[in-house]
């Protein structure tokens, strides 16, 4: 980064703030093998609902690569992880809430860690799953370390905002009225992750947007790549309508990073249904 | 994993490795219009589906499969484990040359469809997202192809994609060229081959008490010794299909998979279990997970599916 990007850099949570929107808690709690299991646990709150009411599922892809990243960074110690796919299954969006996550490590490698995460709506008393996804991380060493932690880890979910703002207003996004194939948003420093880049919970955020904006409805398959890290911005996203089945419509998203030279972001493809 | 693998040619020696025992000199492809390999063994699924593929000079590369009877889904179009299959062929062909002099092995594997392929055939389009240093990124588009073995018309009937680790050159690992000079075409299909039942029948896939298994033969096998990636991809397909098809009580075609490769599949038979999330009228879907039955149930592929009843398309 130039110290021009890196001034931009000045959240004061650390690259914190998008947690403290969803609300994410993350901690270990015992297991039944006398070990630690990292789960997540989320409000479905009202600025994270879409227009059918449902969790939006950008705001559960930004759960999702939190507390699975989370987990596959855990199993990569004393190295750490950055994301390089997302792919999510929803069965039925989360309603009642609140969401658990509980991710599990299905493959450590030397150069990528594999996580599952099963998404829970607690209020809908539903036994099993509602959602479940998978995501691959690339294994990295950081040059100022991995984060310092202590386990069990436990980090609560940081002080609500008392007044959040709504969804795409947070999220600084622009052009996203219905039927748009394209928007995008600038690159403000509460969108950074703690490397100072887009987290990536925006990334998918903002692929969900632009699917949802191209065709309305609530997203429901998604696969989403992450190529290269957006670092100066706009980032935009463009939408284009694959076809349409019974059960929905196929669009494939592409972000690019237009202040640095447009590099492709992220490819994804996501099946929007009705809502 | 890719498809090819040393085809025992030595430039220097001019000798196969059999013939010429302790040969450790890296192995060469020579370019040609149509590429010969070792891999698929003469009876094999890749050539009983009948692709063909090509890479081209431009980073591109598409693979072609007939549309039959004999690869169809109750909705009438392929199945999206065989789309999986031909998805594999293209992307790991043109994922093998953009990573030289490095290898691949494929992380993971996504193909969607969004109406079923008309035929003759249908084509799978693959250009490369990113090359990174320990990550590839391919992206597919999918075609009818109603001329044959020739890129079809621009509307895509569906989109997938293919994620590789790039593993570093060792002195074993073959060489290619990067991309040819001409379009390079690799066949594996022949006057004696082609399939005479329904495809997953021809692999092997059985369904017993709930539970579909895949027995390990030379006629699913990768160059590993494994199962082929795009059979471990049926093999979801067919079980989420079965799972989703059970709670909406009507037969039941998957259109979606996202299929992630933990560990090659070596211990068969390979055990399929599927977890429904959701269903309602007309779509459902599932995980799937497949194990090795053999050697300690370990888990080798995780598959989740979409389904939707078979009886709807649009």
């Amino acid at each position: 980064m130039t110290q021009a990007q890196e001034d931009r850099f000045l959240d004061p949570d650390g690259g914190g703030s998008v947690r403290r929107y969803i609300g994410l808690d993350r901690s270990e709690i015992s297991d039944r093998d006398g070990g630690w299991m990292l789960v997540g646990r989320a409000p479905v709150t009202d600025h994270l609902r879409g227009p059918g009411g449902r969790l939006r599922t950008g705001a559960l892809m930004a759960m999702i690569d939190s507390v699975g990243g989370f987990a596959a960074g855990l199993a990569a110690l004393p190295d750490w992880i950055v994301t390089t796919s997302l792919l999510l299954r929803v069965g039925n969006a989360p309603d009642a809430g609140p969401v658990r996550l509980e991710p599990r490590v299905l493959r450590r490698g030397r150069s990528s860690v594999v996580a599952e995460v099963a998404v829970f709506d607690e209020g809908a008393n539903a036994p099993g799953p509602v959602a479940s996804a998978v995501i691959t991380c690339a294994v990295l060493t950081p040059t100022a370390g991995p984060p310092q932690l202590t386990r069990p880890v436990r980090f609560p979910a940081p002080p609500p905002f008392d007044d959040p703002e709504p969804y795409e207003r947070f999220l600084r996004v622009r052009t996203a009225a219905a039927g748009r194939t394209s928007l995008d948003l600038e690159l403000e420093p509460h969108l950074r992750n703690r490397w100072g880049i887009l987290h990536g919970g925006v990334v998918a955020a903002l692929v969900d947007l632009a699917a949802v904006a191209a065709v309305g409805g609530i997203s429901s398959d998604v696969v989403l790549h992450f190529l290269s890290p957006a670092r100066v911005g706009p980032v935009g996203a463009t939408a284009e309508v694959i076809g349409t089945r019974v059960d929905g419509t196929l669009v494939q998203v592409s972000l690019n990073d237009a202040g640095a030279e447009t590099r492709q972001v992220a490819i994804a493809s996501v099946t929007v249904r009705p809502a | 994993m890719p498809h090819a693998r040393c085809s025992g040619y030595h430039p220097r020696k001019g000798r196969s490795p059999a013939e010429a025992p302790g040969c450790r000199e890296p192995c060469r492809w020579l370019p040609s219009p149509v590429v010969a390999f070792a891999y698929p063994p003469a009876t094999h699924v890749l050539r009983d589906l009948g692709i063909e593929s090509e890479v081209r000079p431009d980073g591109t590369a598409s693979a072609w499969l007939p549309v039959t009877s004999w690869v169809a889904a109750p909705w009438g179009g392929v199945r999206a484990g065989v789309l999986a299959t031909l998805v594999d062929v293209a992307g790991g062909g043109l994922a093998v040359r953009s990573a030289q002099p490095d290898w691949i092995a494929t992380a993971d594997l996504a193909v969607a469809s969004t109406s079923p392929a008309a035929g003759p055939f249908v084509e799978a389009r693959v250009q490369v997202a990113r090359k990174g240093r320990t990550t590839l990124v391919v992206e597919v588009h999918l075609f009818d192809a109603p001329a044959g073995f020739r890129m079809g018309p621009e509307a895509p009937i569906g989109w997938g994609s293919m994620t590789f680790a790039v593993l570093p050159r060792r002195h074993t690992t073959p060489t290619l060229d990067v991309l040819p000079m001409a379009g390079a075409r690799t066949s594996f299909r022949s006057p004696e081959t082609g399939l005479s039942r329904p495809i997953a029948e021809a692999a092997g896939i059985t369904c017993a008490d709930g539970v579909a298994s895949l027995s390990i033969s030379e006629y699913v096998g990768n160059s590993l010794g494994a199962v082929q990636g795009g059979m471990m991809a049926l093999l979801g397909d067919v079980a989420g299909a079965a799972a989703v098809g059970e709670a909406i009580g009507a037969s039941a075609t998957s259109v979606d998979l996202h299929v992630t490769y933990l560990a090659l599949g070596r211990t068969g038979p390979i055990r399929a279990r599927a977890e429904l999330l959701a269903a309602d009228a007309v779509r459902g879907s599932a995980t799937v997970h497949l194990y090795e039955d053999g050697g300690g149930g370990r888990l080798a592929t995780v598959v989740t599916v979409t389904a939707i009843s078979a009886g709807q398309t649009l």
